[in-house]
């Protein structure tokens, strides 16, 4: 009785594993805090010390101001809810693995009669982290080699390293430098990122090679609302992918270099990201080009989901996004809109819907999608245990449209030419940041030049519409 | 290889069925700000093949003309779903549509023709690129201002020393990055002497127009008309007056508006 | 004068010498039937451009064709005085022409060409090289040849489609070298000139070494005036050679073929047995770091000092507890 521990299961914090696909620190899953036989609430008390052991390069600083919640504490109860909450402020410092929680009587000199002792016994991640890995693609194998050094400076700065080497000279990699500022107001994260990578986009028939700096502002008004200010400069390739590409896709190839800002704001409501059962989850972002380079516009998205309980098991789920671009300058393929494919528009192939040259994608201006979805656990296996949790099937019905109107009337006559796709399928959970769904699919109204994708449609993504 | 043969064969009737049509695009890089010296060169060449075939064109300036290209080299032409860049191509795609300039030529005669574009390919043309790129005062005075122009700094400056760096690459492999510019001027001299030889005193080199002679007035023509701080390379061609004198001719001909 | 030493690459197949460069050179020489001592080096490391062939008269050290000739023209040495200008201005149009149009295909055969440089360039020049230089100059001229192919065609086109378009252009210049050689002799009257001797030196190697990936060399053995015209130059000029050449191989049928080639491949098949070894070695242990093998082990030891932490302050705490109850039931009666 009375001791509480709270253990990260093996594995599950382990970070040096893979090669950090997942950028987000990974979070531990909601374990229930054992429940006490006995109520503890009455129980009164107050924490004495707090010692954390197996600090070698964090600073105390960060630590203490981190632990400091725990002196508040007036019950026992209370004392363990507020551990359990240091636990993960500490596990999402992003510099320890295998943190665990002792709380004991205080003894010794300056003890009080109700005084409690907390231990936490952490293990620093080492210096620096690697991995080699390699990855098969439609055209070419790629060796992969990454680096990670957690808590550089020992107050949870982190610095990462991607090299990715294709098999004739085609080669990616990211620099990224992380700095958290965990109790400033407003929790601010800053980071800088310099990159090059290249991107293939056959339904589209160009290639590109983006090289830039991203720099980051990341804070969060309240636990549920985060927002990132982002500045971006990039010189970017384009090229066609054959020599039978569409000239209209031919005419905009070549380097372009172009300097944006970037606003954008997430409100998360959801009980859980990936298979939320219930909340609202908002995100707006804007972005305003043109500051220096020459590509200038002005670009909103805006993407929502809600999701409402209605049995036990099963869950409806509402879901839309829209988005318009206002071009100035120099806006050319790469900074268009699209819409279609297995995570946006079901039911159509990948940037399968609005305007098409010679059977490419050239994007559009402005588009709207709307999702309607039936979630249920996956029949004959129980919800929550093992399998099932990874798992959900569900019932769709998305609609959405895409264009390039000229403004107008005909702007909204354009986007009233709705096409719709129904279906059902199984989806599975990938970690706790994206998902992989198999669906079959039957569009429902499409127009002629529109790429529809009747039948089995497979997709991965983090985010689906 | 009996496959080349059949897919040439393939396009050749494919092409044939359809005229010239009327409205071909040439695609090039700004004159007045932007191409240099090299692709001048290339492009005023196929432009004279093109009249002197007597086939209608319209020239279309682009700042990304070369990045548009399918060979990364300019100019091309656009002729309905066909996209066709550089000279020997376009040749080569006027003849499927039945349009000519060597016909009557014996298959010595166009043996030889073809041995003489390759000797202006790879000696005018590398050393136009040489003094372009890897001779300092025209890099810095010249080349650097012009293809920087059409990019926003810091672009301009990223783009021009790839472009460098990529240009650097190819003389190397081909030998000419080592060589001296006195070298590289006795290899010209040594070509334009291969040239007037074979042009002697006839009025073309073949009797009638051909694209060698295209070929020819592109080069010479636009090595005696643009103003460098290295003025070496325009006297070395301007010592040749046969040379200068054809170049002379066909511009008359062929590009003096009425 | 009397001793011109002519430094080459060996030769294979009945051919001189197995590099373009050097049969260039070689070729010449017969023509004018210059007396010089051939030797075959085994290794351009000393070389001044780390190229073969190397031409040595006394103080002058030449390094190539065009050298060559311009040098031995000089000492009043030259194949060429029968053509007149139009024709010495053909013939360095034509030579150009080669350039620019087959040696892209020659280059690509014989060392861009993965199967082609694995089974015939790399043994072929490690067997005429001495270790440790057999490990270090095939891949050298590899590169260099890669290099060329990439600045001439592009680096992020298509291998394959570079591929077509090099054979396609060298096919349609060898019909038209044929078209231009006709039924004559020599491509310039009946005495042979020095752009006979490029002309072989480019042939001669496509028509005899053995190369899986034949492309090339079936276009040349394709055209009949040109295999004749290789046949010609090489039985005037290199008839001992190719004797000796059919003498050892006959020689070689009657005791066993494979030796010799195995012999030449040998040493690189330690070299990549060894490197396979250790890269593999490399590898897994990365592997298991990234997969943390490693971590897991002090993990579990770890553990199980946490374990018996755990019990320790239970029961600890589980005493004070009971402590404080029995202090407070002795306190309340009282």
């Amino acid at each position: 009785m009375g001791t509480v521990y709270a253990k990260a299961e093996p594995g599950e914090s382990e970070v040096g594993g893979g090669l950090f696909e997942f950028e987000e620190p990974i979070e531990l899953d909601e374990e229930p805090i054992p429940k006490p036989t006995v109520k503890l609430g009455g129980v009164r008390a107050r924490v004495d010390r707090v010692h954390v052991d197996g600090l070698n390069r964090t600073k105390d600083d960060i630590i203490k101001s981190t632990v400091d919640d725990l002196f508040h504490a007036t019950d026992f109860e209370d004392v363990i809810l507020r551990a359990h909450k240091v636990r993960r402020a500490l596990d999402s410092m992003g510099c320890f693995r295998d943190i665990g929680v002792y709380i004991d009587v205080s003894s010794g000199p300056g003890a009080t009669p109700e005084g409690l002792e907390v231990t936490f016994q952490v293990k620093e991640l080492s210096r620096i982290v690697g991995g080699v890995n390699t990855t098969v693609s439609e055209n070419e194998g790629n060796l992969v080699v990454g680096v990670k050094m957690p808590n550089v400076l020992g107050r949870g700065e982190r610095v990462q390293a991607e090299y990715s080497m294709g098999y004739r000279s085609s080669s990616n990699f990211s620099i990224a430098a992380t700095k958290p500022y965990p109790h400033k107001p407003l929790v601010p994260v800053v980071s800088a990122t310099v990159y090059q990578q290249n991107h293939e986009y056959p339904w589209s028939g160009y290639r590109l090679l983006d090289r830039g700096l991203l720099l980051d502002l990341a804070f969060r008004t309240s636990p549920a609302t985060k927002h990132n200010l982002q500045w971006e400069g990039l010189v970017r390739d384009t090229s066609v992918l054959s020599k039978t590409t569409s000239f209209r896709v031919r005419e905009s190839s070549g380097p372009q270099m172009k300097s944006l800002v970037r606003h954008i704001v997430s409100v998360d409501r959801r009980d859980e990201p990936i298979f939320p059962s219930r909340g609202v989850f908002v995100q707006f972002s804007s972005e305003l080009a043109g500051l220096g380079g020459g590509v200038a516009h002005l670009k909103t998205e805006l993407a929502a989901q809600a999701s409402l309980p209605l049995t036990d098991t099963l869950s409806v789920q509402a879901s839309g996004a829209a988005g318009v671009l206002h071009d100035v300058f120099g806006s050319e393929l790469a900074d268009r809109l699209y819409l279609g494919g297995p995570a946006s528009l079901r039911g159509f192939a990948q940037r399968g819907v609005g305007p098409q040259h010679d059977r490419l994608a050239t994007g559009g201006l402005a588009y709207w999608a709307a999702a309607l979805h039936l979630w249920a656990p996956l029949p004959f296996v129980p919800p929550r245990a093992g399998l099932g949790g990874l798992f959900r099937s569900h019932l769709f019905l998305n609609a959405g449209c895409l264009a390039a109107p000229e403004g107008g009337a005909a702007a909204w006559q354009a986007l009233g030419e709705a096409r719709a796709a129904a279906g059902g399928g199984v989806a599975l959970r990938l970690g706790r940041v994206a998902r992989l769904e198999l669906n079959y699919c039957v569009p429902l109204r499409a127009l002629p030049a529109d790429r529809a994708a009747p039948g089995l449609q497979f997709g991965v993504a983090a985010h689906f519409l | 290889m009996p496959e080349f043969q059949l897919k040439d064969s393939v396009i050749t009737s494919l092409n044939a069925q359809e005229p010239w049509p009327d409205n071909v695009k040439l695609f090039q890089p700004y004159e007045v700000e932007q191409i240099l010296l090299p692709d001048n060169a290339s492009c005023l060449a196929v432009q004279a093949f093109l009249k002197m075939c007597n086939l209608p064109f319209e020239v279309e300036m682009r700042w990304n003309a070369e990045f548009m290209s399918p060979s990364g080299r300019v100019p091309f032409i656009k002729c309905g779903a066909f996209v066709v860049s550089e000279l020997e191509p376009i040749v080569q795609f006027a003849a499927n549509k039945g349009v000519s300039l060597c016909g009557r030529l014996s298959t010595e005669e166009k043996a030889e023709m073809r041995a003489y574009m390759s000797l202006i390919t790879n000696v005018l043309v590398n050393a136009e690129l040489y003094i372009s790129w890897l001779d300092d005062d025209t890099y810095n005075a010249v080349t650097k201002v012009r293809n920087s122009s059409v990019y926003p700094w810091p672009l301009g400056w990223l783009q021009t020393r790839s472009k460098r760096n990529a240009v650097a690459k190819r003389l190397k492999a081909l030998h000419w990055q080592e060589k001296t510019l006195e070298q590289v001027l006795s290899d010209v001299e040594q070509c334009c002497n291969s040239l007037s030889q074979r042009l002697g005193d006839r009025d073309y080199f073949f009797g009638t127009p051909t694209e060698l002679d295209a070929l020819v007035f592109g080069h010479v023509f636009t090595i005696i008309t643009t103003r460098l701080p290295c003025r070496k390379l325009a006297e070395t061609v301007r010592r040749h007056e046969t040379l200068v004198s054809l170049a002379k001719r066909i511009d008359e001909q062929y590009f003096k508006r009425p | 004068m009397a001793s011109i030493d002519l430094d080459i690459w060996r030769g294979e197949w009945g051919l001189a010498s197995i590099d373009l460069e050097c049969l260039k050179v070689l070729t010449y020489m017969k023509f004018i039937g210059v007396p010089v001592r051939v030797r075959e080096a085994n290794n351009p490391y000393f070389t001044p451009k780390g190229r073969l062939p190397v031409m040595r008269d006394g103080r002058n050290v030449l390094t190539n064709f065009e050298e060559v000739v311009d040098y031995l023209k000089s000492l009043h040495y030259s194949t060429d005085v029968h053509l007149n200008t139009m024709q010495a201005a053909e013939a360095s149009a034509f030579t150009q022409y080669l350039r620019d149009k087959l040696y892209p295909a020659y280059q690509y055969t014989w060392w861009v060409d993965e199967k082609n440089y694995s089974d015939v360039t790399r043994p072929a020049y490690s067997k005429a090289l001495r270790i440790p230089f057999n490990f270090y100059y095939p891949s050298r001229y590899q590169n260099a040849a890669k290099e060329m192919i990439d600045a001439l065609y592009g680096e992020h086109t298509d291998l394959r489609e570079i591929e077509k378009t090099i054979y396609s252009e060298a096919e349609k210049c060898l019909k038209t070298l044929s078209d231009r050689l006709g039924e004559s002799e020599y491509f310039f009257g009946n005495r042979p000139s020095s752009f006979d001797a490029v002309v072989f030196a480019y042939l001669a190697p496509l028509v005899k070494a053995p190369f899986p990936n034949a492309t090339l060399s079936n276009q040349v053995k394709g055209i009949a005036n040109l295999s004749r015209f290789v046949a010609r130059i090489n039985q005037k000029n290199f008839r001992h050679v190719t004797d000796e050449y059919n003498k050892q191989n006959a020689k070689k049928h009657s005791t066993g073929t494979q030796s010799d080639k195995e012999a030449a491949n040998f040493p690189n098949q330690t070299r990549n047995k060894i490197l396979a070894a250790l890269f593999a070695a490399i590898a897994m242990t990365g592997y298991a770091v990234a997969n943390g093998m490693f971590q897991r082990w002090s993990t579990w030891s770890w553990q199980r000092t946490l374990l018996l932490n755990r019990f320790r302050i239970a029961k600890k705490q589980f005493d004070k507890t009971k402590k404080l109850k029995a202090a407070k039931s002795s306190d309340n009666p009282a």
